[in-house]
């Protein structure tokens, strides 16, 4: 059981239905809903009522017609398009809109068809729609809230910079082919993020990564996990639905689990099942993410609530304090009161004391949610398969006296799930959860100190969508501050790019061909978190819950740390890991990864014609920079370049590989923008 | 030295001149404190921080052994606590018995550790924590004004972060590195003052000093592609070197982006240390290091004792040295019978290698390590491990120790499961009652720092009576 190689785990760079219930107001209840491609419904007190009333199909009088379902929003430009299932009996449907999801819903349109087009909209605003059906015996209840953003196009006809630009915060970079892909979209970025929105979990016949090594045997090995890493690194690299792998590498980042670290049997197994439960849950709501993450034995048992029983008078024993701590701490609220721009809170009595959004009794009543949670031994398809299901809550170890938590009451007698359903339900409803979640990602995907009115819009996306996922990517992602050229040339503006980001976009633009079955060459990807040969960093691996790096990082000594920038990537940067990354990347590009090598076939044209290298770096500022190395840095680069005669095939791959390696080095490679 | 390195010296500066904003006097005094006192150190001294990441358990680390305390462990902890009969091997005798029949005995995992004790090179402290002033009771605690209590008590992040900072909340630099900026200028290089093979830390950033990050195993980690002609072309090799270290300016002269000038500044340091220590470095430790398995903890501290090794090499000229290692995976609020006795195993016998090391070395006497941690654990426990507490027990290891004995003293354990200490603020989280600031005091008044410096780079040691500031368990200083 105490095969303590987490005591070795990257040390080298030490240096993640209760409104009655709950007292107070506004709280809902989201139940777990079918996600139609692009809308997510949203639950709203209004609708809540009249559906508590209505009923799904059921209708209000027995010759009215039913409440209509599916109802689905795409976002256009200045227009939202409606669809929905036709309701038995209806001759005609209301549309109603609203601008925050409680209502008031106005009327904006009549409709005779299933389908409805609102143009009477503003880009960048967040609607929210019901339909209703009606005949002349009368009408139904409004159906379940969809909510939606239009988005004006990027000009159209992105460039092949912008589109390298959009991929580097969107994906992992991508190849001429991804490229070509986004650039043909008629709508630009909105069509390119419906397009991954609407694709579904494991698309094109990918395995989710408890049915891959299933499929492997890998899912019953003990106090083994290569086999997740290597499945984790098959979707990263190859799979298909490239937004989904993006945010549930930023998803690892915020709710970090390293099951190698914990005493679990079926660590590979319950690693898998939480990377699932993190993708089937990346283009959902953020609740329903912290609830199913909250599920997950991995968490479970990373944050050692699994088995945790209240407190025992007899013996003196109290419930365990861990995870009730880091769901604040971590992974909703943080310890210090925000703004919706993401500063604090000032504190008008003593301006150098921060105001904290919780205390040591918050944290005792949290701990109380968190017990009762076992393994559910009823699931026996395979040694392991407890791991890769639900934890459930045994009454008998659940403390189910009254609970005051973050100035809410969570009333005794409630059961461990309707309990923990509250207690999340109050997570979400404080006002610091918005800015502290979106900034972070605004921070993996965009930008390291993103403006305070940046975070504002993304933090009231986040609040009037009630934290759907969707929304929120899309607003940070189509921001001015994500697309403005002008923060091109912004000395304090950029991130730097996580090298595992790094490395998988050498391994997307260059197709590293790895068929999804070979679970064999996978598995010699590996750990490649030794900072002093590798990345510093690698998924699954952090060396505890608080990550390879802070959000708040900034490096001391420095022109960041004196303008007051934050920089989380400079966390695993020193003297040592840059000297490991520069070997490492110019290993890979020679010598690729897991004995195969990258695939060159798109550059290899302008090394095999002769010439100086001025085509050769243009093609690769733009696959792999964006096209933000400066002319007089490939002015430097090709000088050194042109002396390599490419008369031969070994000169010519090597003046390939050194452009490559020069341009991967390159802080201004490293700097995304 | 290249533009960039003397790049690094302005950004030091003007990091220098920003701190003034939390804490003036601080910045202003060692500035000006910094030559002189360097000026002083000719012999050679070091100190080595081990951190035990994550908030070791003192109660299973030093655990009450004489009967009365025994009881109130045990009853406390049934399900975790060790048994006494297994703690009679490592029954701590110090040279002075603890007053009131008071007993400690190590946990059986550190019984390497237990010859240095007897042997007078090893010192405990006894409920050492985070403190901004002194703090008598719980009730005093309770009516605590928050700017008087240490940010975020319980928090690892926070109190880890305090405990390597100290002074004003939010402090950017950390007190190892304050000590060191006072001795940076009387080193041959700079850059070889404050030395982690962990990675970044905030202990030893000073207000000049900054960390310099070696590989445990590999030292000083030479960069191929500009070391060596990259794939062949020298041109490629040299142009390498100037894009990754260069700090890339704007048409009117200043920095295009801080992002790429700090990064620029790191690969500039990484090539200079590698350049000067790579060519230094003894290939291994004089002794076999550990005489057991190696474990990282194991590999750190002997890239120290390397680097301690090349302490007077051609371009090192090193006089005062501060480390800092670290070993994870200490929060254990599960299955602590389990996980922590090899963590501490790890603990014990790779410090003792290290002291072994040194004493081979001849450098027993100037070298002295120490463990940190994030905070203390609860004595009350959850199961089978216990939660984030406050004060903790540590250990200080060296020739210059005065050994065989505790510090501090012990919190009053809890009469009953329902009626809490006086220094009890919940479930056994305990007040210290010895603060970091007067142990890093007594490390920095041995390692040559003046009073007057010492109330400077502690601000919180005024708070704390004249008498009690240095807790005596360093023998004083040689005048130097």
């Amino acid at each position: 059981m105490n095969d303590h190689c987490c005591g070795h785990v990257s040390l080298d760079h030490e240096t993640a239905s209760f409104d009655a219930l709950v007292s107070g107001p506004g709280i809902e209840s989201i139940g777990v809903q079918p996600r139609p491609s692009i809308a997510v419904p949203i639950v709203a007190l209004t609708t809540l009522t009249l559906a508590a009333c209505g009923g799904g199909d059921s209708s209000p009088s027995p010759s009215s017609p039913g409440t209509p379902g599916g109802l689905t929003a795409t976002a256009g430009n200045a227009q939202v398009v409606l669809a929905w299932t036709a309701s038995t009996g209806a001759t005609g449907y209301t549309i109603g809109r609203a601008t925050s999801p409680a209502g008031p819903f106005a009327t904006v349109g009549q409709s005779t068809s299933t389908s409805f087009t609102d143009t009477a909209v503003t880009n960048g605003t967040v609607y929210f729609y019901v339909v209703s059906a009606s005949n002349p015996a009368g009408s139904s209840a409004n159906s379940a809230a969809v909510t939606v953003m239009p988005v004006a196009p990027a000009a159209a006809g992105l460039t092949r910079v912008q589109a390298a630009r959009f991929l580097a915060q969107a994906a992992f970079g991508g190849s001429d082919a991804d490229i070509q892909n986004l650039q043909s979209q008629a709508n630009g970025i909105q069509a390119w993020l419906s397009q991954q929105f609407a694709m579904p979990v494991n698309p094109s016949g990918q395995l989710s990564n408890v049915a891959w090594m299933q499929a492997n045997d890998l899912i019953s090995i003990e106090f083994d996990t290569t086999g997740v890493q290597s499945s984790l690194w098959r979707k990263l690299i190859s799979s298909p639905d490239v937004l989904r792998q993006r945010m549930m590498l930023a998803l690892t980042d915020l709710f970090v689990v390293n099951t190698g670290a914990t005493t679990l049997t079926y660590r590979g197994a319950a690693a898998a099942y939480y990377l699932d439960q993190l993708e089937a849950n990346a283009f959902g709501n953020f609740k329903n993410l912290l609830l199913a993450v909250s599920h997950t034995p991995a968490m479970g048992q990373y944050l050692t609530f699994l088995d945790s029983v209240k407190a025992n008078p007899v013996t003196g024993t109290s419930p365990d304090e861990n995870y009730a701590r880091e769901i604040m701490q971590l992974f909703s609220i943080g310890v210090v009161q925000l703004n919706l721009d993401g500063t604090p809170v000032a504190n008008p009595k003593d301006p150098g004391v921060a105001l904290e959004t919780y205390g040591q009794s918050d944290v005792l009543n949290m701990a109380k949610v968190f017990t009762g949670w076992k393994l559910n031994t009823a699931a026996t398809a395979y040694p392991g398969a407890s791991a890769t299901t639900d934890m459930i809550n045994e009454p008998s170890g659940f403390d189910s006296t009254e609970k005051f938590v973050l100035g809410q009451t969570i009333a005794a007698g409630l059961d461990g799930e309707q309990t923990l359903e509250a207690a999340i339900g109050i997570l979400m409803q404080h006002p610091n959860i918005a800015p502290f979640i979106s900034r972070q990602f605004i921070q993996r995907l965009v930008t390291s100190n993103p403006a305070p009115d940046y975070v504002s819009r993304v933090a009231s996306v986040f609040q009037s969508t009630q934290g759907d996922m969707k929304s929120i990517i899309t607003a940070i992602l189509t921001d001015t501050q994500a697309t403005s050229t002008a923060l091109l040339s912004d000395p304090q503006a950029g991130k730097l790019r996580e090298p595992v980001v790094r490395f998988i976009q050498w391994a997307r633009t260059f197709q590293l061909n790895i068929a999804a079955t070979d679970a064999a060459t996978w598995a010699k990807i590996g750990n490649l978190s030794s900072s002093s040969t590798g990345l510093a960093e690698s998924p699954l691996q952090a060396p505890n819950v608080f990550f390879f790096f802070q959000p708040s990082y900034s490096p001391p000594q420095t022109a960041l740390q004196t303008n007051g920038i934050t920089a989380p990537e400079f966390g695993i940067t020193n003297e040592s890991s840059v000297a490991g990354y520069m070997n490492f990347i110019k290993n890979l590009i020679a010598d690729g990864i897991a004995g195969v090598p990258g695939n060159y076939s798109a550059l290899q044209p302008l090394v095999d014609g002769g010439g100086t290298s001025a085509a050769l770096l243009a093609e690769i500022n733009v696959l792999i920079a964006a096209g933000q190395i400066s002319a007089q840095t490939l002015t430097l680069m090709q000088g050194a370049l042109d002396t390599i005669d490419v008369s031969t095939p070994s000169g010519a791959t090597n003046r390939l590989y050194a452009a490559l390696t020069l341009v991967m080095c390159a802080p201004e490679f490293l700097v995304q923008k | 030295m290249t533009q960039a390195a003397s790049r690094r010296e302005f950004l030091r500066l003007a990091a220098a001149l920003t701190a003034t904003r939390f804490a003036p006097p601080l910045a202003l005094n060692l500035a000006a404190l910094g030559e002189s006192a360097a000026a002083t150190a000719t012999d050679y001294k070091a100190l080595v921080c081990v951190f035990m990441i994550g908030g070791n358990d003192n109660f299973n680390t030093l655990v009450p052994y004489d009967a009365a305390s025994y009881a109130i462990y045990n009853q406390q902890r049934p399900a975790i606590a060790t048994a006494l009969s297994a703690l009679t091997p490592t029954l701590l005798s110090p040279a002075t018995a603890l007053p009131g029949g008071q007993q400690f005995a190590l946990a059986p995992a550190l019984s390497p550790l237990l010859p240095l004790f007897n042997a007078g090179q090893l010192a405990l402290m006894l409920n050492i924590g985070t403190l901004i002033d002194p703090i008598a009771s719980a009730a005093a605690y309770a009516s605590a004004p928050p700017a008087s209590l240490p940010p975020q008590l319980f928090s690892h992040l926070d109190q880890r972060a305090y405990y390597q900072a100290e002074g004003p909340v939010g402090n950017t630099s950390g007190w190892g590195g304050r000590i060191a900026d006072l001795f940076a200028a009387g080193n041959g290089n700079a850059l070889f003052t404050c030395i982690s093979p962990a990675g970044d830390s905030l202990f030893l950033t000073g207000l000049g000093t900054a960390t310099y990050s070696i590989s445990p195993t590999g030292g000083a980690i030479p960069i191929q592609s500009i070391v060596a002609p990259l794939f062949g072309s020298a041109a490629c090799q040299s142009v390498m070197k100037s894009i990754t270290t260069a700090q890339r300016t704007d048409a009117n002269g200043n920095l295009a982006s801080l992002f790429e000038a700090t990064y620029a500044d790191v690969v500039a340091r990484s090539l200079l240390g590698q350049q000067v220590l790579g060519a230094s470095l003894p290939a291994s430790t004089v002794t076999t290091f550990p005489a057991t398995t190696k474990t990282n903890l194991s590999d750190q501290l002997a890239m120290v004792a390397r680097v301690i090794a090349a302490r007077n090499a051609a371009g090192v000229g090193a006089t005062r040295q501060v480390f800092m290692v670290g070993a994870g995976n200490f929060d254990t609020h599960n299955a602590v019978v389990t996980t922590q006795p090899p963590l501490l195993s790890d603990v014990a016998v790779s410090m003792a290698a290290f002291h072994a090391e040194m004493s081979a070395l001849g450098l027993q006497n100037n070298v002295t390590s120490f463990t940190v941690s994030d905070f203390g654990r609860t004595l009350n426990s959850d199961g089978d491990g216990s939660d984030h507490g406050w004060g903790s027990v540590h250990f200080v290891l060296g020739g210059a120790v005065n050994g065989k004995s505790f510090y501090g003293t012990a919190p009053v354990l809890p009469p009953s499961l329902t009626t809490p200490g006086p220094l009890d603020v919940g479930r056994g989280r305990f007040i210290p009652t010895m603060a970091v600031d007067q142990f890093g005091a007594t490390l920095g008044s041995w390692f040559g720092v003046s009073d007057a410096n010492l109330l400077t780079i502690f601000p919180n040691l005024s708070n704390f009576d004249a008498g009690t500031r240095n807790v005596g368990f360093m023998q004083a200083a040689a005048a130097g």
